[in-house]
């Protein structure tokens, strides 16, 4: 992704990637590009940060991995989303809703007379 | 994009982290690079930007690695510690299904387990346990010993054979540099008795006299006050130290009493002396075993000087130099390192004496060192046979589960994991065995400390501690390997191995059977050797009890006295006291004889004398023994040829003697003894051999001389009174004791015992390991007849439709018996074989515990064989006659 771009908010990355995962099971290059496609290439996300998260989201039990063939035949590992990553992502969903709704309602407000 | 096809079979076994993540991160980098030159970048310039992209390329995959292994890590533990909770819960389950076998399977190893971890704290006190002493393989005893090599007697016997002063002081003059250094002690005789007066009478300590340098050397600290040092050489004061058993029983635990005087009567003769107490000895302390001495008297060297020369009764301890080897310091002791001086009374061996160096743990365990072991390894050989009947009950339930494990080996549990099932299994009923049997242990010790024989060194050590937890765990690892791994690989195997294949069950049982009836035909083996031996202890102990004692001990009853006081040493004064005692313990109700003896029957203490044999040069050594006339008379002994001792026979009549059979024999050969003369006196009579200090030895040549005629006045005798039919001899006790008190109210009466318990105390350590051999080999037998019926039962079941059929076919029960039968049956016959054939293999090191039976003898080991048979064939016939032939009917028309 080309740089300089947006700067994701901490705990973001995550969300994407159970997101994405949440459609199918993906190998690490197409969760990168469906951030990628998805978000117009807006976001400033390093590749390397998105295998870290990846990694650290299957030792929490979130995502399971297991080498299988990417759609030209290579071998390659792919990821898939377990029922604690749903839940996670729910959860975190949830949480990015209040956030956007929040924010969005201040952004909106007017000041009361005082 | 299209959904991949799962490979699952690359999940396991884990790849290695790093290959997974250089792959994984290749594989990135070339679609990336493949996707920007699609989009028109030259190949450089894609590599780079997909390099941009990514970040710190090194660093990144350096966490992946680490997560990865991590996880890993975690993963291998998190299903070891799943399969671990699996095999364990399983387990549970099935004891609960079948509680009877889990008991069963407990209590077998507890009583394995029990009995070994009792033995083993004897054998830890005993054998295992360093002496309490620093550094105690440096110690030895200094013992004088023929330069041929050979031993008198044996170590324990013998004792500290004393040394003169003149050897004490040349050693010390010259220094023992190069062996080390030495102390010297006087122990175990009668000046070293102290007599201290309690108020209510005076008791007798155990006393011994030791140099100043006695406690350094052996690394001993007081509990209170100090001990001696080289230091107290240069002083006068007399000191002495007191053991904590003494100071707790006497003195009353009272701290004070260190610096203060106490007066002791001691000596030969008696004088009163006031000595300093300089400190208490810690209650761990312990020199002379089993009856440890009670108080130490400094000796300085220069008291040492002080005595005759040739006086007898220095012992003399030393520490080797660090690191001397203990050959090369026998070497240089030998090579007159040590040099014993030219005495008298070493003439009663042609051989020169040189000293010989005995390990003070050898010394203080003595005789006893091979039967402990031979207890040992009998508690071993029982610990084994009992593992085994878990392992063959084990083996029974894998056949039982048949059915489970086909299931669990369809479904992919490899052998490995069948095998980490019965480990656990076998793992838990040990944990439970180990937890019964040393409970077992504990509860049994106090039961067991009171069979011990006293002459077991160091009982007072043993003790319930942490060893016997430790050891305990100990055994169960071991009972685990021996009663799970073992069925699990020899049982597993066939099964798993067939079931995976896909075999009936039937038929992967069967090998299985194989496998058991070869754990029933071990344990039969190791029945028959230890009933073997058992047999043989037992005839041992039965021939030792035909042992003619030559005198009636029964109803005899003895008391020990020692006239040590000066006023006996006037002439005639010995005389009229005996004479006085002797008149008044027969006025006694309920006594029937009364005499008197210089040493009573099995507890040592003849003078032994160098007699001219009559009619030639040649030196006899022969017990003399000082008895009244009275002494033949309480004991039951009546001449063979000529007559007893008589009252008449006075210090001024012609000196007489009467002698031993075995004397006899020696000195006159086929000639009548009686009024020829042994030495200047005449030999009146002949009486038959009298055991001496043990019924296994050979009795020794003898002569009893009457005490009015002795030469040399004992001051110490025995009374041996005969109680009347109708009385018991331990009533007796309180009116003897009262009839001395009476002549001479400062005189200790000691050791009031009958000689049948001094009989009985001599064979108190064969009696101990022979029960403990026989009681270990009776529960190896029924163990193996519980193995054995346990198979038959699993053979009648598995072939009950064959026998059903043949019943129907018209067989005798006894052919369906046989059927069901052979094989166990020829298990046990093998068994028996290999049994008697380790039985055969080892008497050469068994003979040592034998008494007038052959090792070997063909007897024990045919009625044994026979024994274990037919014991075997009863017990197998058992489960069959369950079925009898209308069952059997039944049976086959239901199936």
């Amino acid at each position: 992704m080309t740089p300089p771009g947006l700067e994701l908010l901490q705990g973001t990355l995550n969300v994407l990637v159970l997101r994405a995962l949440s459609w199918h099971p993906m190998h690490g290059y197409a969760v990168a590009r469906f951030i990628r496609n998805g978000s117009g290439e807006r976001f400033r996300i390093l590749d390397g940060a998105l295998y870290t998260a990846l990694h650290r989201m299957e030792e929490l039990g979130w995502v399971e991995s297991s080498w299988g063939q990417s759609d030209k035949g290579k071998r390659a590992k792919f990821y898939v989303i377990t029922t604690a990553g749903r839940r996670a992502l729910r959860a975190e969903t949830e949480r990015w809703n209040v956030y956007v709704t929040a924010v969005h309602g201040v952004m909106r407000a007017k000041p009361e007379p005082a | 994009v299209k959904h991949p096809r799962w490979h699952r079979t690359f999940r396991l076994p884990w790849p290695t982290p790093e290959r997974d993540v250089d792959e994984e991160l290749a594989f990135h980098f070339g679609e990336r690079t493949e996707a920007l030159i699609a989009s028109g970048l030259t190949e450089a310039a894609a590599t780079r930007q997909a390099e941009a992209e990514f970040g710190n390329r090194d660093s990144i995959r350096r966490t992946l690695v680490e997560i990865n292994e991590r996880a890993a890590r975690r993963f291998r533990r998190g299903t070891q510690i799943e399969q671990l909770r699996q095999d364990v819960h399983l387990a549970f389950r099935l004891f609960r299904r079948s509680p009877a076998f889990f008991v069963a399977a407990v209590l077998t190893l507890a009583i394995g387990i029990g009995a070994n971890g009792a033995v083993f704290s004897i054998l830890r006190s005993t054998l295992l346990q360093p002496l309490p002493y620093r550094n105690p393989d440096e110690l030895v005893l200094l013992r004088p010993t023929p330069a041929n090599g050979v031993p008198w007697e044996s170590v324990r016997l013998a004792g500290p054979l004393p040394l003169t002063a003149q050897t004490i002081l040349g050693w010390h003059r010259n220094g023992t540099e190069r062996i080390g250094e030495f102390a010297a002690l006087m122990i175990h005789n009668v000046p070293n008795q102290f007599d201290l007066d309690v108020g209510d009478g005076m008791t007798r300590l155990a006393g011994g006299l030791v140099t100043p340098n006695f406690f350094t050397l052996l690394g001993a600290h007081a509990a209170r006050g100090r001990l001696f040092s080289n230091a107290d050489e240069a002083t006068a004061e007399a000191l002495i130290v007191l053991s904590d058993a003494l100071w707790r029983r006497d003195f009353h635990g009272d701290p004070s009493i260190v610096g203060r005087s106490i007066t002791l009567a001691m000596g030969d003769p008696r004088e009163r002396r006031t000595l300093t107490v300089a400190g208490i000895l810690p209650p761990s302390f312990h020199f002379t075993y089993p009856d440890e001495t009670e108080a130490w008297v400094l000796m300085r060297w220069s008291d040492v000087a002080q005595y005759n020369p040739q006086l007898l009764g220095f012992s003399a301890i030393a520490r080797l130099r660090p690191g001397l080897p203990l050959a090369e310091a026998r070497r240089r002791a030998a090579e007159e390192e040590l040099p014993i001086a030219e005495e008298k009374a070493r003439d009663r061996s042609a051989d020169r004496l040189v000293v010989g160096l005995v390990p003070m743990h050898d010394w203080v365990i003595g005789d006893t060192r091979a039967s402990l072991e031979l207890l040992g390894a009998v508690a071993a050989l029982l610990l084994l046979i009992t593992c085994i009947t878990v392992s063959n009950g084990l083996l029974a339930r894998v056949s039982e589960r048949q059915q489970e494990l086909a299931v669990r080996a369809t479904l992919g549990a490899g052998r490995g994991r069948l095998v980490r099932q019965l480990l656990t299994e076998g793992a838990l009923l040990s944990i439970g065995g180990a937890v019964a049997g040393t409970m077992l242990a504990v509860a049994l010790q106090p039961v067991l400390r009171s069979l011990l024989p006293p002459s077991i060194p160091r009982v007072g050590e043993i003790a319930v501690n942490g060893g016997i937890v430790a050891f305990g765990a100990a055994m169960a690892t071991v009972t685990t390997v021996l009663a799970a791994v073992v069925p699990a690989w020899g049982g597993t195997r066939s099964d798993a191995a067939r079931l995976l294949a896909g075999a009936s069950a039937a038929s992967s049982s069967r090998s299985a059977l194989r496998w058991r009836h070869g754990l029933v035909g071990a344990q039969a083996a190791i029945a028959t050797a230890l009933l073997i031996s058992a047999s043989l202890l037992l005839t041992s102990f039965w021939e030792l009890g035909r042992v003619p004692l030559g005198f009636d001990g029964r109803k005899v009853l003895t008391v020990e006295l020692r006239l040590l006081d000066t006023k006996y040493a006037l002439p005639g004064a010995k005389a009229r006291f005996e004479d006085e005692l002797v008149t008044r313990v027969r006025a006694i109700p309920g006594i029937a004889d009364v005499g008197i003896t210089s040493a009573v029957p099995f507890r040592v203490g003849d003078r032994l004398v160098q007699i001219h044999r009559p009619g030639g040069e040649k030196m006899d050594f022969v017990r003399e023994r000082r008895v009244d006339p009275g002494y033949f008379r309480a004991l039951h002994v009546a001449p063979i040829r000529g007559r007893l001792l008589d009252y008449t026979d006075r210090d001024v009549t012609t000196p007489v003697t009467v002698i031993s059979e075995s004397y006899a024999r020696l000195a006159f050969g086929g000639d009548d003894p009686v009024g020829q003369k042994v030495g200047a006196r005449e030999v009146v009579g002949v009486v038959a051999d009298l055991r001496y200090a043990s019924l296994e030895q050979d009795p020794t040549p003898s002569i009893y001389v009457p005490e009015a005629q002795a030469q040399q006045a004992g001051m110490v005798f025995s009374i041996v009174a005969r109680a009347e039919a109708s009385a018991s001899a331990v009533s007796l006790v309180p009116a003897i004791r009262r009839v001395i008190r009476d002549i001479d109210p400062a005189l200790p009466a000691m050791n009031f015992t009958t000689v049948d318990q001094l009989v009985d105390a001599s064979v108190a350590n064969r009696r101990f390991y022979t029960v403990a051999t026989v009681s270990f080999a009776t529960i190896a037998l029924l163990l193996t007849v519980v193995g054995l019926i346990v198979i038959v039962a699993r053979v009648v079941t598995e072939r009950r439709r064959e026998l059903a059929i043949r019943a129907a076919l018209g067989a005798t029960m006894s052919t369906l018996a046989r059927v069901a039968t052979r094989d166990a049956l020829i298990a046990v016959g093998v068994g028996v074989a290999i049994g008697v054939a380790g039985a055969y293999a080892g008497s050469a090191v068994f003979a040592q515990f034998l008494f007038h039976v052959a090792p070997r003898s063909p007897t024990a080991y045919s009625s044994v064989a026979l024994l274990v048979l037919g014991v075997a064939t009863l017990a197998a016939w058992g489960p069959i006659r369950r079925f009898d032939r209308v069952s059997l009917a039944i049976l086959l028309r239901r199936e």
